[in-house]
């Protein structure tokens, strides 16, 4: 079967778009991709619509339909997935399997999220909807909630620390700063981290990603034809993914890791015949800081129950055995739900292009993207290499 | 309270094949499904066995006792609910666990271990409508 490359991404700034909408950011974010990729939209013909909420959100349904009037797609491959925070990576997934199997050629990947038409507790409460209600959200579960119980569970066994938190969300920030498109771009120290506001305990403000809204894309390709638009393909060399069936967080058989991380990475390692050791540079979803350290755990950079030591002792930041989330993160680049891993995908594509801002670069020819949804129990881990 | 655009969520008690579940909380009742051909004990109850599918099910009364497997402080909340709300994840002696409150506990008080009992409290859903549900206690 055919190689899939990806041969343009494009992303809009992240954060509050009180002057744009939904379609406005797609929109901006497919016109990127397509000049990078040097294609017209004339020659798309795949479409996956990557969005978690737009019949919340906007009151719209028929999503892919909708966004299709705007960014001018005829397609004769069309879908839109949903899988909360997992979305992006399941549309990349998606159209790496429309690509690889030959029913198109040349396929758009789309993410968006418009949050901010609602005011701040509509989004919480839209948010909600993706936790179980009879069993959960009814009482009033929310995202900081359940990563939070997988913190303090962690903090028990293994001993990590708040300040081990806080050194992520730290290093993300500083990322960010050398990111112009992130929604957070101001340095934070340790200390600012600790004395933020409790959110959920032992969680604070600085250990929780922002709501933000905002697009990304991908044009992925059969790689036969990936010179034919750029001299500098990357490709997908594998995609693991794993749903495990435990949805609320009383079922979670062990809160003190991602058991659908460890099962999606082995998968993605085994398929792209590599092993964690060979992956030179990271994108993992740092929904909260808790989540980057249970991801470095498992997606085999460290031991289990070391991440926390791992951060502390630089291995996630430049010069360190793996840099992880060099651009900024979901905690300071921002997390439009649909576009999320999407937006990962591009950051490694500049990573690998040699694109990436000074500061933030890594000489890197194996870049990973990890991205979850719930629980962490929906997991997704795509693998690419120059 | 501000009618929101986005309306919160509750049960709904009739349209479920487990609405025994929710009745026998009003009795002071925790009961959950339990497989007669594989044993399995679900929590949440269940039509059919996730594990062998049958749908041969019975009901069984859960132990009121049990111990922290983990917890969290709520001080953001969504709108309906008053903060703080501390939370936990709680392990029964026969290896079910559940969500709820802790009553009488704040994060710094709890430990992982610590043993809890079971009560039920009649909780107020967004004016909606009003329920009874388990909540947890920290003994001692």
């Amino acid at each position: 079967m055919a190689e899939v490359a990806i041969v343009g991404v494009g992303t809009t700034p992240y954060g509050r778009h009180l002057d744009k909408s939904a379609t406005d950011l797609a929109q901006l974010a497919v016109k990127e991709a397509l000049e990078d990729a040097n294609i017209s939209i004339k020659e798309i013909q795949g479409f996956v619509l990557s969005s978690q909420n737009p019949e919340i959100l906007q009151k719209q349904g028929n999503a892919v339909n909708h966004f299709s009037e705007f960014l001018g797609v005829s397609a004769k491959f069309a879908t839109r997935v949903e899988g909360a925070c997992v979305s992006g990576s399941m549309g990349l997934r998606t159209g790496y399997m429309a690509v690889k199997s030959g029913v198109v050629d040349v396929c758009l990947v789309v993410g968006v999220e418009k949050c901010y038409e609602l005011s701040g507790p509509d989004i919480m409460a839209a948010f909600s909807y993706v936790i179980d209600r009879d069993w959960e959200a009814a009482y009033g579960s929310n995202a900081p909630m359940g990563f939070a119980m997988f913190a303090t569970r962690h903090m028990h066994t293994y001993g990590t620390t708040e300040e081990q938190l806080a050194m992520v969300a730290v290093k993300n920030r500083r990322f960010a700063s050398k990111n112009p498109k992130a929604h957070f771009q101001k340095p934070i120290t340790v200390n600012d981290v600790l004395n933020s506001r409790p959110v959920c305990k032992p969680l604070k403000l600085l250990d929780c990603c922002p709501v933000s809204d905002g697009a990304s894309a991908a044009i992925l390709v059969n790689g036969d034809l990936a010179r034919k638009f750029t001299d500098t393909p990357v490709y997908i060399k594998a995609i693991g993914q794993h749903l495990i069936n435990e949805n609320v967080i009383s079922s979670i058989h062990d809160l003190t890791e991602f058991t659908a991380l460890k099962r999606a990475a082995k998968d993605a390692y085994k398929q792209a015949g590599i092993e964690p050791g060979d992956v030179d540079v990271a994108e993992v979803h740092d929904c909260f800081t808790i989540a980057e350290i249970l991801e470095i755990e498992a997606l085999g950079f460290c031991e289990k129950g070391g991440g926390g030591a791992f951060v502390e002792e630089g291995q996630t930041d430049i010069g360190g055995k793996v840099p992880v989330n060099t651009g900024g993160g979901l905690l300071s680049r921002g997390h439009p739900i649909g576009a999320t891993g999407i937006c990962q995908a591009g950051i490694i594509v500049q990573q690998l292009r040699g694109e990436a801002p000074e500061g933030r670069q890594v000489d890197a020819e194996i870049g990973l993207s990890q991205n979850l949804g719930g629980w962490g129990t929906s997991q997704a881990v795509v693998i690419y290499s120059r | 309270m501000k009618v929101m655009e986005v309306p919160p969520r509750y049960p709904n008690f009739e349209q479920t094949a487990v609405k025994k579940f929710w009745e026998s909380l009003e009795e002071g009742k925790l009961l959950t499904t339990k497989c007669k051909d594989c044993g399995k004990i679900e929590f949440p109850p269940k039509l059919v066995c996730t594990s062998c599918y049958s749908d041969n099910a019975e009901w069984i009364e859960l132990p009121k006792e049990g111990k922290l497997y983990s917890f969290a402080e709520m001080h953001v909340v969504p709108t309906g609910f008053k903060p703080p709300l501390t939370v936990a994840v709680v392990e029964l002696e026969n290896g079910v666990r559940l969500f709820s409150y802790v009553i009488n506990a704040s994060y710094e008080e709890l430990n992982v271990g610590d043993e809890v009992e079971i009560e039920f409290q009649e909780l107020n859903w967004f004016d909606y409508k009003r329920h009874r549900y388990f909540v947890f206690k920290k003994k001692g």
